[in-house]
């Protein structure tokens, strides 16, 4: 209730703060001394009805209220530690099966998982989801290496690259369970 | 320790025909600059030609094992779009200074567009982290020039999507070219509406109409459906400017009496929306990074962290490492001062102290313009640079005691430098997406940084020198466009810029408006939806029949989605969105060229 409260009189703020923003002065001389004569004070009061909208729609949520998705962010990640555990059982040179595996992941639970973003930074703050990210990026982008090198037939590269995103699982795994400890 | 495997990512062919064709995207890029208004997207055409060149030429002709892999076409592509970057933002500054007789030196304007290219490089790395793997901002360019590159592996299904996609990008954009015109490039919907309703000349009634159009770019419509529902806040800011901030505006009696129809909506967008959207922008942008503070911070300590675990570990270092950036930081730094002491002493006016403080605004300034410019791409691939290169020079000349020579100098370099920040961000985020490892991306971009300006001022130069007695080969009043030639360069960018470098010189900047739009950017930047200020900054800079056809891609994306869930997102509409973008880019770039070569255009 309190966030929607908010979210109206950030709007309302914006519109008529922006709309005194615009407002034209005559003349070439002294511009803003003069807007803030003829504007200024009905931009200000806009303006903080803006910060108390925002500062209202910043109230904390928990994160499985917020997103999106059915699973909550743990029970997604569980669920691509599954799928990828699969990936990794998949002889790399079955070419079409791994390309599929992969794309399971990278088009749907990664995404699923990302859904999660703002409920997340919302519950941990900002830094804790940047060190979660940096990990689970180092994996998505391991994950991407794997499927182009598969499509290169560098079998080699495969196995490097699904080597480099389990590490990287395995932070990111870390880095998530120490973030909800902290939250 | 992990050994290297020989799969093929830098390599000299693949960094060979980057360079081969940056070079000559960037020459004519330059020269379709000057004649049409306009730049043209390079990457697209790069990993296009780059697929054909090392996957077709080298491995099946050559017979060069592994030629051509997905991740050394994304190196080929870097490098060629991160020459190409320097066309625009030549193209839009440095011929102001040929067009207003101004005496330079051209190794300072040289020197100082170099320091550009290379500082838009480095004050970009350091946020890789925070806008593509944070922030996971779109970037629908880079989307779709990965989208080519997995082309080989993509199957048939998707194939075939983006081939709709690029069909009907290319038929439209064909339908509504100059030569063909069977369709109008904007629909004015509005003005449809009011044929049928009856409203008063000069009320907000008639600019809400006349104000709302449909572009149609397919490039737009598809960049708004890679964004999805990331890119509302900036379909909402476009809506809250037309149809809310001018017409109260109108109703307020703030427009000057007596002004209706088509000039109602310039004098509104042109003197109200346009200068506040820029206001709104920076101070959206400013208020971006210290909201982000936490993580930027966080992103700039793991970059020294994982540079060393790596060299212990023996990994794959995944960024630039830090000092290589604070070499680069340094030395363009210092690239710049030499530029504002070696201007400042021929202007015989100024201090050590004016140096200094032009330095160092321009490198600030940089930073600002260059993360203003790649969230704004990020989320919506439409680049502010031309109003934030006209806030450098209005500085610069507020700084410099309104020395011309070094103000456009310096916005040379500001303007490089935001578009080389773009460039990076769109190629690491393709990277990302097709496994490219950031640091070799980053590395071949900045080896090859002082490429483009060379390639882009030399190119300026010859054609100014083209001109009768080795003068005046472009502008209004050169020659050829006097007595209407095929040969007509006008440069309308810098024509642009030098009416505004006029103008500040005539005090007639719009101050206000900048300072008051930066308070609702900072405001807008405690709504906890990251880059919001920088979006709506942006919607309202640009007219809105851009905003509203992203802001529809936006809607059929998130309506799809939500019926028929990620997968189809992931497997149909982002291929489909890709041949859109591609469609256009390609088609316009097409009949851009032929347009030249049969001497239309002038």
């Amino acid at each position: 209730m309190i966030e929607r409260l908010g979210m109206v009189l950030f709007l309302g703020g914006t519109a008529l703060a922006t709309s005194y923003a615009t407002r034209t002065v005559p003349g070439d001389t002294d511009k803003l001394s003069r807007w803030f004569d003829a504007a200024g004070v009905p931009f200000t009061v806009w303006v903080i009805v803006m910060i108390a909208g925002a500062l209202m729609a910043r109230r904390p949520h928990r994160s499985d209220e917020q997103s999106g998705s059915a699973r909550s962010p743990k029970a997604t990640l569980s669920a691509i530690e599954s799928a990828f555990a699969k990936v990794r059982a998949t002889d790399p040179t079955h070419r079409q099966e791994l390309l599929e595996a992969l794309d399971a992941i990278q088009e749907q639970l990664v995404p699923e998982f990302l859904d999660h973003k703002e409920a997340l930074i919302r519950d941990r703050g900002l830094l804790a989801f940047a060190q979660l990210m940096g990990p689970f990026a180092s994996f998505e982008r391991n994950l991407a290496r794997a499927w182009s090198a598969r499509v290169d037939d560098e079998v080699d590269e495969v196995r490097l690259a699904l080597k480099q995103a389990a590490e990287a699982l395995d932070r990111s795994v870390d880095q998530f369970a120490t973030g909800e400890k902290r939250a | 320790m992990n050994a290297p495997t020989g799969y093929r990512e830098i390599t000299v062919l693949g960094v060979g025909l980057g360079i081969v064709q940056g070079v000559l995207m960037t020459a004519a890029f330059v020269y379709i600059g000057l004649k049409l208004g306009f730049g043209l997207p390079g990457s697209t055409v790069a990993a296009i030609l780059g697929f054909a060149l090392l996957r077709g030429v080298g491995r099946r002709v050559f017979k060069v094992p592994g030629c051509g892999s997905i991740v050394e076409n994304n190196i080929n592509q870097t490098i060629a779009s991160g020459i190409n970057t320097a066309s625009a933002g030549i193209v839009f500054t440095f011929p102001a200074l040929l067009l207003l007789g101004k005496d330079f030196s051209l190794a300072t304007i040289l020197l100082a567009s170099i320091a550009g290219s290379f500082m838009g490089i480095v004050v970009i790395v350091p946020l890789r982290k925070q806008l593509i793997e944070v922030e996971r901002l779109r970037f629908p360019t880079g989307v779709a020039v990965a989208t080519i590159l997995k082309t080989p592996g993509a199957g048939m299904h998707k194939a075939k999507l983006m081939g709709v996609g690029f069909a009907i990008g290319a038929g439209v954009t064909l339908a509504v070219g100059e030569h063909v015109q069977l369709l109008p490039d904007t629909l004015p919907l509005g003005k449809w509406i009011g044929a049928l309703i009856k409203v008063t000349p000069g009320s907000p009634g008639e600019l809400m109409l006349l104000g709302t159009a449909l572009s149609l770019s397919t490039a737009n419509f598809g960049a708004g459906m890679l964004s999805g529902k990331g890119g509302l806040p900036f379909a909402l800011g476009g809506f809250l400017a037309w149809w809310f901030v001018g017409p109260f505006a109108v109703w307020q009696g703030w427009v000057p009496a007596g002004v209706t129809g088509g000039d109602l909506v310039d004098s509104v967008y042109g003197t109200m929306l346009r200068p506040t959207g820029i206001g709104v922008l920076i101070g959206g942008a400013l208020a971006g990074v210290v909201a982000a503070f936490p993580a930027i911070r966080g992103a700039l300590v793991s970059l020294v962290q994982a540079s060393r675990l790596a060299k212990q570990s023996g990994a794959r270092a995944e960024e630039l490492s830090a000092k290589t950036l604070v070499l680069g930081l340094i030395g363009s730094f210092a690239g710049l001062f030499v530029v504002a002491a070696i201007e400042v002493s021929r202007a015989g006016s100024g201090s050590v102290g004016t140096m200094v403080v032009v330095a160092v605004a321009g490198t600030l300034w940089i930073a600002v313009a260059g993360l203003i410019v790649a969230q704004a791409t990020g989320a919506t691939d439409i680049s502010p640079l031309s109003g934030l290169a006209l806030i450098a020079v209005t500085l610069m000349l507020a700084l410099a005691a309104n020395n011309v020579v070094l103000a456009v100098t310096m916005g040379i370099a500001v303007c490089i430098a935001t578009n080389q920040c773009a460039d990076m961000m769109t190629d690491l985020k393709t990277g990302h997406l097709v496994g490219g490892v950031p640091r070799r991306q980053q590395l071949v971009q900045f080896a090859v940084a002082w490429v483009g300006p060379a390639i882009a001022v030399g190119t300026t130069m010859l054609l100014w020198r083209a001109g009768p007695g080795g003068t005046g080969g472009f502008g209004p009043e050169s020659l050829a466009c006097t007595e209407a030639s095929s040969g007509c360069l006008p440069a309308p960018q810098a024509g642009v810029l030098q009416g505004m470098i006029q103008g500040v010189l005539s005090g007639n900047a719009p101050v206000d408006k900048y300072v008051a739009g930066a308070g609702i950017g900072a405001a807008l930047g405690l709504y906890p939806v990251g880059g919001l200020g920088v979006l709506v900054g942006l919607a309202m800079y640009l007219p809105f029949h851009i905003t509203f056809g992203y802001a529809l891609g936006c809607a059929t994306s998130i309506a799809f989605t939500r019926a028929r869930g990620q997968a189809f997102f992931a497997d149909t509409l982002v291929p489909i969105a890709a041949g859109l973008v591609v469609g256009e880019a390609l088609t316009a770039l097409g009949t851009t060229l032929v347009q030249l070569a049969t001497g239309g255009g002038g």
